[in-house]
């Protein structure tokens, strides 16, 4: 059964073939008369042969039908595919052409081909658009099916719905394509399907190839090539598939699962080819190399610590990695704060396969959404020069601060202090407005406006406060327990660890003192006392003044084996030892890195305050934060404040 | 002098026919003395032969010497040149209405029309040269009559004769004969115009009644070209003139067999002609009347000499 190039031509130009008929038909009415002497020499004539001019006019009429059906399907060219007409040179092959377009085809070489194309993916899809016209051009049925890695490999994922954004393949190596691929369900992951390569649809197959563009994705063949492994099921012609690629180490060193695949296609005896779209590249000599031969990339940005309220000084560090095999020196970063430059960083060595971070602070006056990017100079491979963080600003995050029991001789209580540690004043902006209350207020207010709560040391919460507080933390409000004197120890087992089912991250021992007053060395205890000059803990530096040797009070716990996955709630507490040796107890990590918040919560320790639990916006992997930000969104439409849109990461 | 009516009396035909001799093959009585064999032996200087004598037969023509040898009475025929007696007959059927269609242009002649100038110039030519020329038109039976005369200005009356109104009936060859062959006085030459579209047998039975009584017969078998060839094409619906038949046909694919049964018909024609001793002459309408009439009178001399 022949397949025609002009399928089109062919069915308006079929229904010509009964012009014979209907010119017949017309003819039957429109005779022109005769009046005639002779008739009986014409009736003679007549039926003498009859039936053979019967039979020679329809055999007429069928000749002129099949000679405008055979003219009209000579138009369409029509391309036989049957096994005879494979020897009579009508073969059918189908190529698959397989596209890397992942991030590395980026590179910039050091110059411009003859083509004019100056990246491994343009000249990739330069040979893909010369094996078009060299194929149109070859006698024979040809079908190119073009595929991309990052689509393909997007398919093998779970999950994946054909015509959705492509999300990077979670899955390694060795997992299997879902069922639908298997079941041919496969044609929309690629941009051509089995399209016939002819000299009349040459142009818009090249269009086709012309629309793919390099992706932001880091992905291999293995997927690329088992898709292609479907075109090729039920093909009873011959096959090609063309790999374009610029055959990157980490690509091919270990393959073995491709090799596999390849080696099944090719005892199927399909051809395989491999288009090295990079090569030539190491003949580019330096001298004429307008580009730095090294390449950089900006591997993280994160903000690392702070509150982001407005006109809050925010910490970041950036992460630069040597991907070269030359040390790089004196590289500068241009950092931009929402699309306008400001003054950049500097990083003074990277030697190769190693990274450099650097730190740099931000500001930003309003509340609102906020970009920092921070971009190297080009180099080889411009797709990973530059890095984008995205920072939610608040004017204000409001802490809920819940104090314990008031001190007896009515000197400001742990609370105050703590506030003060927060919110020293408008000469040390933090972003955090505190608020003391009591516990009741834990079940009087509306915990969701709060960014997070801390607890001081109070002396026991009942139920009608412990419920709210732990539904407050299972929407992702971070709570921060403060044990102190104060605290009872078997209370809070009882009403807030609960064996574990409780919101308190660990069952807590006997009190112990930590922290000595050093004009009383003697004392076991940092109390409320005149010599101690009012809080325990005194000004941020309190730990040196209180002694090297002793530790701040608090209560060893005990951590479960296995902590609970509960949002971040942390325990500030010591152990007996050197001083500013402290231990944070914390569990689960909710949505967030818990190695961010332990640092957070380290470099709170350190620098402000002994005491405090220093709310730190952690900058989350740009996919984490995709999520939080979804997360966040759909707090917002729900009213809640909480989320990291609105509020600093929980400790 | 020659009829105002110019129709049938084409100049160029009469210019023709004027330089040749129209010559009879049989004797006919006749009262103008000429060039043709006369069935009567008359005084001539020619002997002839001798013929037994009949009662009534002119008592100076007898042999004496016979007699007295013989003692039986014989009497001598001598040739004798008379003038020729003519009679034309018109096929005025149907069929001989054919036109052969000319779309957009000026409408032919039909074969009737080229019969009656045919016709007409040879009787013309006959009454020119003293001959008695009579006219008839027929189809199934004798429609107008013109009597044979000598008399030049009898070509009005031939023509009038020929102009008559005709019943377009189909023809009936052997009653027409018949009616001829009873109604003749005289023997005479009777030149037939036709396309003899009938009954085959029956035509030539009529023909041989007309030869029984003593007429030499000349026929001028008139067909068109269109009859002879058949150049038809292209979706045609055939109606009889004669025949209230129909055919809607593709003429190029009946064109062979048409042919065919018209070379049949001829070749029988032209037997039952030769077979009854007539003079025959197919003619094409397509051809010039003068050609058509000097073949003719061609031919006829070539009988006589």
């Amino acid at each position: 059964m022949p397949t025609f190039d002009f399928t089109s031509l062919l069915w308006w130009g079929l229904p010509l073939a009964a012009a014979p008929v209907v010119i017949h038909l017309i003819n039957l009415l429109r005779h022109r008369v005769v009046d005639w002497a002779a008739m009986e020499f014409l009736l003679a004539s007549q039926r003498k042969y009859r039936t053979r001019i019967l039979l020679k006019q329809l055999l007429l009429l069928l000749l002129r039908i099949l000679a405008i059906a055979g003219l009209v399907a000579m138009l369409a060219q029509p391309r036989w595919t049957s096994a005879l007409t494979s020897l009579l040179g009508g073969r059918r092959t189908a190529h698959v052409v397989l596209l890397d377009d992942s991030f590395s085809m980026g590179e910039t070489f050091a110059a411009a081909d003859a083509g004019g194309e100056a990246t491994a993916f343009g000249r990739g899809r330069r040979m893909v658009e010369r094996l078009l016209e060299e194929l149109a051009a070859t006698p024979g049925r040809h079908e190119l099916s073009l595929g991309r890695f990052s689509r393909l490999a997007a398919a093998a994922t779970d999950g994946y719905q054909p015509g959705s954004p492509p999300v990077p393949g979670l899955a390694g190596p060795t997992s299997q394509p879902p069922q639908a691929e298997a079941n041919g369900e496969s044609s929309s992951l690629f941009d051509l399907r089995s399209e016939p390569v002819t000299p009349q649809n040459l142009a818009r197959l090249r269009r086709a190839v012309g629309d793919c563009r390099l992706s932001a994705f880091a992905t291999g063949p293995t997927a690329a090539v088992r898709a292609a492994a479907a075109v090729f099921a039920g093909h009873d012609g011959g096959g090609a598939i063309w790999l374009v690629t610029d055959l990157r180490s980490r690509d091919w060193l270990a393959a073995e699962d491709m090799v596999a695949a390849l080696e099944t296609l090719a005892a199927a005896g399909i051809e395989i080819h491999l288009v090295d779209a990079a090569a030539d590249e190491d003949e580019q000599t330096a001298t004429t190399d307008p580009l730095p031969r090294p390449n950089l990339a900006v591997e993280r940005i994160e903000m690392v610590g702070g509150v982001p309220a407005s006109d809050v000084l925010l910490p970041w560090e950036v992460t630069v990695r040597n991907l070269g095999a030359e040390p790089v020196r004196d590289v500068p970063l241009v950092i931009r704060e929402d699309q306008v430059e400001r003054p950049g960083v500097q990083l003074d060595q990277i030697l190769p396969g190693d990274s450099a971070t650097a730190r740099f602070e931000s500001r930003f006056p309003t509340a609102g959404g906020h970009f920092v990017e921070v971009e190297l100079p080009a180099d080889r491979l411009a797709a990973d020069n530059r890095r984008t963080a995205a920072v939610e600003v608040v004017n204000e995050a409001d802490v809920l601060i819940i104090a314990g029991a008031a001190a007896p001789d009515d000197t400001p209580g742990d609370a105050f202090y703590l506030a003060t540690a927060l919110d020293p004043g408008a000469a040390a902006a933090t972003g955090l407005r505190p608020r003391i209350e009591p516990s009741r207020a834990l079940a009087a207010l509306e915990l969701d406006q709060f960014d997070s709560i801390w607890l001081v040391d109070v002396p026991r919460l009942d139920a009608t406060e412990i419920e709210p507080l732990e539904d407050y933390a299972r929407r992702g409000g971070g709570v921060v327990f403060f044990t102190g004197p104060a605290t009872q120890p078997e209370l809070v087992n009882q009403t807030l660890f609960r064996d574990g089912a409780g919101i308190f991250p660990a069952p807590l021992a006997a009190a112990v003192d930590l922290l000595t007053d050093p004009r009383n060395r003697g004392s076991r205890r940092c109390g409320r006392g005149p010599s101690s000059g009012g809080h325990p803990a005194g000004p941020p530096q309190s730990v040196s003044r209180c002694g090297a040797d002793r530790p701040l009070p608090g209560h060893p716990a005990e951590l479960p084996a296995t902590p609970r996955q509960w949002p971040a709630a942390a325990v500030v507490a010591a152990e007996p030892g050197p001083v500013g040796d402290r231990k944070t107890l914390r569990r689960g990590a909710g949505r967030g890195d818990p190695d961010h918040r332990r640092a957070g919560l380290e470099q709170l320790g350190t620098e402000q305050s002994q005491l405090g639990c220093r709310h730190a916006r952690t900058r989350r992997p740009a996919r984490q934060a995709t999520a939080a930000t979804g997360e966040s969104a759909r707090r917002r439409a729900a009213g809640s404040p909480a989320g990291p849109g609105g509020r600093p990461d929980r400790c | 002098m020659i009829p105002a009516s110019k129709r049938y009396l084409p100049p160029e035909a009469l210019a023709r026919i004027g330089r040749l001799e129209l010559r009879a093959r049989t004797v006919v009585d006749g009262v103008l003395a000429g060039m043709h064999k006369s069935p009567y032996k008359g005084n001539s200087v020619e002997f002839l032969q001798h013929r037994e004598y009949t009662r009534g037969d002119d008592l100076r023509r007898v042999d004496w010497k016979v007699w007295g040898r013989q003692d039986r009475l014989y009497i001598k025929e001598f040739e004798n040149e008379t003038s020729l007696r003519l009679f034309l007959l018109v096929d005025g059927s149907a069929s001989m209405d054919y036109r052969p269609p000319r779309f957009g242009q000026t409408p032919g002649l039909t074969k009737f029309d080229y019969a009656a100038t045919l016709a007409a110039s040879l009787g013309w030519l006959g009454l020119s040269q003293g001959d008695a020329v009579g006219c008839a038109v027929f189809d199934d039976r004798v429609r107008a009559t013109v009597p044979a005369r000598t008399s030049r200005s009898h070509l009005a009356s031939i023509v009038a004769g020929l102009e008559q109104p005709r019943q377009r009936h189909p023809s009936d060859f052997r009653g027409v004969f018949r009616s001829l062959a009873e109604t003749l006085p005289r023997r005479g030459l009777v030149v037939i115009f036709s396309d003899l579209f009938g009954d085959r047998a029956e035509t030539a039975k009529g023909l041989q009644l007309l030869r029984q009584r003593g007429h030499d017969i000349a026929i001028f078998h008139l067909l068109d070209d269109d009859e002879l060839d058949f150049p038809f094409d292209g979706p045609t619906r055939f109606e009889g003139l004669e025949v209230p038949e129909e055919l809607s046909c593709n003429p190029r694919a009946l064109r062979a067999g048409y042919l065919e049964a018209v070379e049949a018909f001829l070749a029988d024609i032209r037997s039952r002609a030769a077979a009854a001793r007539c003079d025959y002459q197919l003619v094409r309408t397509g051809q010039p009347v003068d050609a058509a009439l000097v073949n003719f009178l061609a031919r006829r001399s070539q009988v006589r000499s």
